[in-house]
């Protein structure tokens, strides 16, 4: 049979429409697929967590025959961008990793399934988990995740350039006073000078004593070690920059920066030390707050003679650090919520804690019998026992409601000009305290 | 008989135009039109997801108004255009009559010119990164040879927008590629004849050259001011906006409104300022173009 000139535009357009039609359509029509349930799983890993955390998936997977896991990794920097596609796109993984940071954002609108009934039928032991990470998955005392890693910041040191500044290393029982005097005798300029020399040059340091003032408002522990506080309310929807006692807080961290130049206002531009990232992993700053994700870094880097100490003393005799946590959460809008929540409880089980992220020393579990997995002595730092002690008293970041990622964008420039000297520290908390409650007054 | 022949013939050529242009037109209609449609109902609208979008009225047309910072977005994306296209399509032009004078090499050197736009956008921005890095940058140890101790381009609220101006500079090959097509369809002739008459090449250039590639140059105007107020890469990458919004443009404000602040129905509005700004720009552009513009072989009259 031959087609006909004119019949020509006819069949081109059938075929057209046959052909749009099917590549929009779903390729599994026609009932529920027999076989394993796929579960969609997010991620957002570095290489070499990637690496280890294939490998578990794949033993966890042949160990379930009733699964089957799609592993769907998202790079770090773009993660909130991809779930909130996700999530306007009705499109979220069945469970999703992501840092507990993030996750308060989404719990109060809904997209994460309430974990309560799943949790009291299930023989979960809650008091397994350290406190602070257990509470960023938690709203109105309601579960709507579970953490399995956390990181808590400690002070990283640099022994080679204790040793050459002729200083004694710091010690668990250090307070901010020692940490400063120690940092302006660590600082100094191309022609080794330290800012106490009468030929002192603050424009070509070469390391600094310390890395980084306090130049965003995510910094609440550093301000708390003066006895002062960011937060108004629990949950951190209402800031006070201005208070006075947060005000001689900032001030002192402000003329370690601009006065006794022992500290980096930009800690990881790079437009002081010329590297982009890191000083204290450059070698440019002496001490620095770090997680515990540093010392997989360090330890890369080959012979970086390093120790860690605890968050020193604060005034009031206690200590502050804040936790980077990562947990497990699952799609309000899943299909398969029972095989999630099995998914979820076998990521969360202490053996696959261990073996995935403690022992090799990519993060450390956030359930305690199982944290000290991530201590290994054969590599440095010796006091990892520090860690540990951290993750006991250790916070989550607040504010973590939805406004908190734009009053970070909208405030960090001010807190960086009251290190720099560029803004009074009395303006430049007064202009960030103003921006911040009108911006969080929407979470509040 | 013969009209109607030629009546039938154009029908079977309009079916035929519109059966081939169909595949653009529904993705036209889907990707473009839907979304600007959409767009325009959610700026009235409030929407977190996975919450359903709720209706906000001129909520957010009140917030645009008092918004100081899309006010500062604005005139950094005007500061950007206005520096960039510019320079780009005059080095475009300059290179273009460097290439065209000396036609033996003409091969190489538009080529040359012309690779940074084919390099991936991403890894070019990366490698301006170190260019302007303040310690060990080229442009720094360059001004350090010459005795000056050169800024943190990137990290300087003074520099940063004057430093991605000049990373806007590296695209213009693509002007010179447009310029070169335009210089080398000016009839040999009418230089020529120019030339017998006494003209210097100064005035060739002036009264035969600029005139006969106004179309190209208005081309290049309005194509790199659109691209100047859409730009978004190199900004995303190397400064984030700041320091203290000394770069953000609209098109990075919306993505930060809309997929880092959680704030859809402001980021649809600001999406269909940035469409108005860009529209109004261009038919100005268009305006004014009669009173520069000449086509050669074509007149009004």
């Amino acid at each position: 049979m031959c087609i006909h000139r004119r019949q020509l535009p006819f069949f081109a357009f059938s075929l057209l429409s046959v052909m749009l039609i099917s590549s929009c359509s779903s390729p599994s029509v026609g009932g529920a697929p027999a076989g394993p349930v796929r579960l969609r799983v997010g991620v957002s890993l570095t290489p070499q967590e990637l690496a280890t955390y294939q490998v578990a998936i794949k033993t966890l997977d042949d160990q379930h025959p009733e699964w089957e896991i799609i592993l769907e990794n998202t790079p770090q920097s773009g993660i909130i961008e991809t779930i909130t596609a996700q999530l306007a796109g009705n499109d979220l993984p069945d469970v999703v990793r992501l840092q507990g940071l993030m996750a308060q954002q989404w719990i109060r609108q809904s997209a994460f399934m309430d974990l309560n009934s799943r949790i009291e039928m299930s023989a979960m032991d809650l008091h397994d988990f350290y406190p602070g990470p257990l509470e960023q998955f938690v709203w109105q005392d309601h579960y709507f995740g579970l953490p399995d890693t956390a990181a808590p910041d400690v002070v990283f040191y640099n022994k080679d350039l204790f040793d050459q500044a002729g200083l004694p290393y710091p010690t668990d029982e250090w307070t901010y006073p020692q940490m400063r005097d120690a940092a302006i005798l660590l600082t100094r300029d191309s022609s080794g000078h330290n800012p106490t020399h009468p030929a002192f040059d603050p424009g070509r340091i070469e390391v600094w004593g310390w890395n980084g003032g306090l130049t965003f408002f995510w910094q609440r522990h550093l301000v708390q070690a003066f006895g002062a506080d960011f937060c108004k309310n629990p949950d951190c929807t209402q800031m006070n920059f201005t208070d006075p006692a947060v005000l001689d807080a900032v001030d002192w961290w402000a003329s370690l920066v601009s006065q006794d130049h022992a500290a980096l206002y930009d800690p990881f531009g790079g437009s002081q030390t010329g590297i982009p990232g890191d000083p204290f992993l450059s070698g440019n700053a002496a001490m620095g707050y770090n997680g515990y994700f540093a010392v997989g870094q360090l330890n890369q880097s080959g012979n970086f003679n390093y120790d860690i100490v605890q968050p020193f003393v604060a005034l009031d005799g206690k200590r502050y650090t804040p936790l980077s946590t990562n947990g497990y959460v699952i799609s309000a809008a899943s299909e398969h919520p029972d095989e999630a929540w099995n998914l979820v409880s076998a990521l969360l089980d202490a053996e696959f804690l261990a073996t995935t992220w403690g022992k090799p020393g990519h993060s450390v579990p956030a359930r305690r019998s199982v944290a000290a997995s991530a201590v290994n002595l054969d590599h440095p730092p010796a006091n990892q026992q520090a860690i540990l002690e951290a993750m006991e008293y250790g916070v989550v970041f607040k504010p973590y409601t939805a406004s908190a990622f734009e009053v970070y964008a909208r405030t960090t420039d001010l807190f960086v000009q009251a290190m720099k000297g560029d803004l009074p520290v009395e303006e430049a908390m007064r202009q960030a305290e103003l921006a911040a409650n009108e911006i969080l007054a929407r979470d509040r | 008989m013969k009209p109607i022949f030629r009546t039938r013939s154009r029908d079977r050529q309009a079916r035929w135009f519109l059966l081939l242009t169909l595949p653009w037109l529904i993705g036209a209609l889907f990707f473009h039109i839907l979304p600007i449609l959409a767009a325009g109902v959610l700026s009235f609208m409030d929407w977190r997801p996975p919450m359903p979008p709720t209706w906000t009225g001129m909520t957010h047309l009140n917030t645009a108004a008092t918004d100081a910072l899309l006010w500062r977005t604005l005139r950094n994306s005007a500061v950007y255009a206005a520096g960039s296209v510019p320079a780009t399509v005059i080095l475009g032009l300059i290179l273009a009559l460097l290439v065209d004078h000396r036609r033996q090499v003409s091969r190489f050197f538009p080529a040359i010119y012309f690779l940074p736009a084919a390099i991936s956008g991403v890894a070019t921005t990366l490698m301006w990164a170190w260019i302007f890095n303040p310690r060990y940058g080229l442009v720094n140890l360059a001004l350090v040879r010459v005795g000056l101790q050169g800024p943190a381009w990137l990290q300087d609220e003074r520099w940063a927008m004057p430093a991605m101006i000049l990373i806007a500079l590296w695209s213009a090959g693509s002007s010179t590629l447009v310029y070169l097509g335009a210089l080398q369809n000016i009839p040999a002739e009418l230089k020529e004849a120019a030339v017998l008459d006494g003209a210097t090449w100064l005035k060739v250039l002036q009264c035969i050259v600029w005139p006969l590639i106004s179309p190209a140059t208005l081309y290049l105007f309005v194509a790199n001011t659109i691209g100047s107020f859409q730009v978004f890469t190199p900004f995303y990458l190397l400064t984030q906006g700041g320091p203290d919004f000394s770069t953000l443009t609209l098109p990075l404000y919306i993505y930060l409104n809309a997929f880092s602040w959680g704030k859809m129905g402001y980021a649809a509005l600001l999406a269909l300022i940035l469409f108005c700004v860009v529209f109004v720009l261009t038919a100005i552009q268009f305006r004014v173009a009669g009173r520069w513009v000449f086509y050669l072989g074509y007149s009004r009259h």
